[in-house]
């Protein structure tokens, strides 16, 4: 589904991504951890389309086609998600109302017919179950005075509207409560099948006891330079990155 | 015919009882002296009117008919309606649905008796000549009364088209709207144009919210780009009073609003909102200003702009609090989106303050769209396109959202909406 090879990215002056590389095939969950600044918000992004970031050398590959050559709004056409580290406010406008006009500009792109209203709300009802969302809440201006787990809880609602092929979750734990984290994390399993996977991006493994994933792989230094699978989440746990860090830095001393 | 020419003719032929001549003919000395205002009169800079007023104008009224109208009509209006053709009331075209004893609407030139002591109170003569031209030489126009403790149910459409199918037209429409103490009023304000000739309306209108009165106006500017405006909105309220105007401005030529509110008592709030989305080479100035002269008074004000092509905007916002208008709030907002590189706004805070104990606040920001907010729209599957336009329609919502009659905030939803090319 998925592959990325020897990926290079920059932003500004400074290289963040130094060759990195990663696939992905259906039903498969990664989990993609490191310590801060490694570049795990800055892979996710550059999958996404955020301009601020320039691709310098390597290829992404998303079933068959160049992601990198798509603008934001087409590889979410194409199937690719993500769920922001700090979803923005927009005042003045509502869930519902940008929802409905992603919804079916997603749908026409892939050559289905546009929802009317009411089916649109139907499966809003629908998906809202999923991660106990409320109807109030989509109606306000998008994330406006939302808590954290509010603010989270409502990127993976979107994510269960857009039905994405492949979803990248960047560090949708941090700043969540325990109760949160379960609510955010059982809507991911929920949405799980053998055509879609996922990406989670975490920099602690408690998110990875409730969305268990088939390999961990290490960032650090803008490269993936260890994976394997849950295990080595709770080793990381245990002995912190600093033990990755200095396996690293001997061999490259 | 020259403007100069035009207004001394057309002030000569009008004949009337002493006191409204002697009120008239101060009117129309004050305006010859003080000349239409040049580009070097500071509350003038940018709407220099000069050369607009160069058209070879004429003062006809034109017959509309029932047909001609329709298109500028809401979609099912519930309310009374007031046609003005070319600066003259259609007492044929205007329908009135309200009881006479919840308001009086009529013809100005009908109400004569009372006009004299109270048009032109307030005007500001020398720094607004239209004012004086409005006194001068108005003979029609739309005259409201809301007696004491009345709630006028139904709203009022005052419709103002400038027919220059034939002519230019030089129109100058005139409102007079008393509102008694404890009474209640909504009156929306429509400016549209018939054909591709030049224009120039001088509208002025005059409001008296008595003491604990709520009233909304909401103006809807709509012309042509062959068509230039002024529109002036003088209004004087008494303690406890609350006043809200929306001026939204989505073409024209040239437009100056002059939105003037004297807070006259203690316990006054005003409110003052504009929307101007412009494109082309229309240039819309918006001056205001309130004037605190007693304590514990509120003062709101929130004007947007959204500005593409080669349009100007200019924001000017007085607030005045006087030395005795202690625990005085006036907030002043003025945010402007630039969406081309030849597009410009002039914003201009102005605030003299006697008081000591006071709140007040004022900002002007003018930027591009946010681009967090643009790539997580895009994010979603959402093109840039229809990205910009969900971000823009965004922006105007909360001037949209102080209008409270449906049928209007829908009416400028679906307008907006479509010049933005946005689906629903």
């Amino acid at each position: 589904m998925l592959k990325i090879t020897n990926l290079h990215a920059k932003i500004g002056e400074k290289e963040i991504l130094k060759g990195l590389n990663l696939e992905v095939k259906p039903g498969e969950i990664h989990a993609i951890m490191g310590p801060n600044g490694a570049g795990k918000s800055t892979l996710a992004s550059v999958l996404a389309g955020r301009e601020d970031y320039e691709v310098t050398g390597g290829s992404v590959e998303f079933n068959g086609k160049d992601l990198l050559d798509m603008e934001a709004d087409v590889r979410a056409k194409e199937g690719v998600f993500l769920a922001f580290q700090y979803p923005v406010e927009i005042p003045g406008v509502s869930t519902t109302n940008f929802l409905k006009t992603a919804v079916n500009e997603v749908r026409k792109y892939r050559g289905q017919d546009s929802l009317d209203a009411v089916s649109f709300l139907q499966t809003m009802k629908e998906k809202m179950k999923i991660v106990e969302i409320n109807q109030s809440l989509l109606s306000r201006s998008l994330n406006e005075g939302f808590s954290g787990g509010e603010k989270k809880r409502n990127e993976i609602f979107q994510m269960a509207m857009l039905e994405p092929k492949l979803a990248i979750l960047d560090e949708t734990d941090s700043g969540l409560d325990i109760d949160a984290l379960r609510i955010v994390a059982n809507g991911v399993n929920t949405l799980r099948s053998k055509d879609n996977a996922f990406i989670v991006v975490t920099h602690y493994q408690r998110l990875l006891d409730y969305i268990v994933p088939d390999f961990v792989h290490v960032l650090y230094n803008g490269r993936i330079v260890k994976s394997g699978t849950k295990e080595l989440a709770l080793e990381l746990e245990e002995k912190g990155y600093d033990f990755i860090k200095n396996e690293v830095d001997a061999l490259t001393a | 015919m020259e403007l100069k020419e035009l207004v001394e003719k057309q002030y000569k032929s009008i004949t009337e009882k002493e006191g409204v001549k002697a009120f008239r003919q101060k009117a129309f000395d004050n305006f010859v002296k003080e000349g239409i205002p040049t580009s070097k009169h500071e509350e003038w800079k940018y709407a220099d009117f000069t050369k607009v007023l160069k058209s070879d104008f004429s003062l006809l009224n034109s017959e509309l008919t029932e047909a001609d109208i329709k298109p500028f009509l809401f979609d099912a209006w519930d309310g009374n309606l007031v046609v003005v053709v070319n600066g003259n009331y259609s007492a044929k075209l205007s329908k009135i649905v309200s009881p006479e004893t919840e308001v009086k609407i009529k013809n100005f030139s009908d109400a004569k008796d009372s006009l004299t002591d109270k048009i032109n109170q307030f005007a500001d003569a020398k720094n607004n000549p239209f004012s004086s031209l409005s006194a001068a030489l108005a003979t029609s126009g739309v005259y409201v009364e809301v007696p004491t403790n009345k709630v006028v149910e139904k709203p009022i459409l005052i419709l103002n088209i400038c027919d220059k199918r034939a002519n230019s037209i030089l129109a100058q429409p005139r409102n007079f709207i008393s509102i008694g103490a404890n009474a209640q009023l909504k009156i929306v304000e429509t400016f549209y144009s018939l054909g591709s000739l030049d224009s120039f309306t001088n509208a002025y209108t005059e409001i008296y919210a008595g003491k604990d009165s709520v009233s909304k106006l909401y103006k809807l500017q709509l012309e042509d780009s062959a068509a230039s405006l002024v529109d002036t909105t003088q209004v004087f309220q008494e303690g406890k009073s609350t006043f809200t105007c929306t001026t939204i401005t989505l073409s024209g030529n040239m437009v100056r609003n002059n939105l003037n509110l004297v807070l006259n008592g203690e316990y006054c709030e005003g409110n003052m909102n504009g929307l101007y989305m412009l494109k082309g080479n229309t240039l819309v100035d918006n001056h205001s200003s309130v004037d605190h002269a007693f304590p514990n008074s509120l003062s709101n004000e929130m004007y947007k702009g959204i500005l593409d092509d080669k349009s100007t905007g200019v924001f000017n916002g007085k607030i005045f609090v006087r030395k005795d208008a202690q625990k005085t709030n006036a907030y002043q907002s003025n945010k402007n989106l630039l969406l081309s590189d030849e597009a410009s706004i002039n914003t201009k805070p102005q605030l003299e303050i006697w008081a000591n104990d006071v709140k007040c606040s004022h900002g002007a920001t003018t930027g591009k769209l946010d681009k967090d907010m643009l790539f997580y729209l895009r994010a979603r599957g959402i093109s840039e396109k229809s990205a910009k336009a969900i971000l823009m329609n965004a922006f105007a919502h909360d001037v949209l959202d102080t209008i409270s009659l449906d049928s209007v905030k829908e009416y400028l939803n679906k307008i907006i909406s479509e010049r933005l090319g946005l689906e629903y």
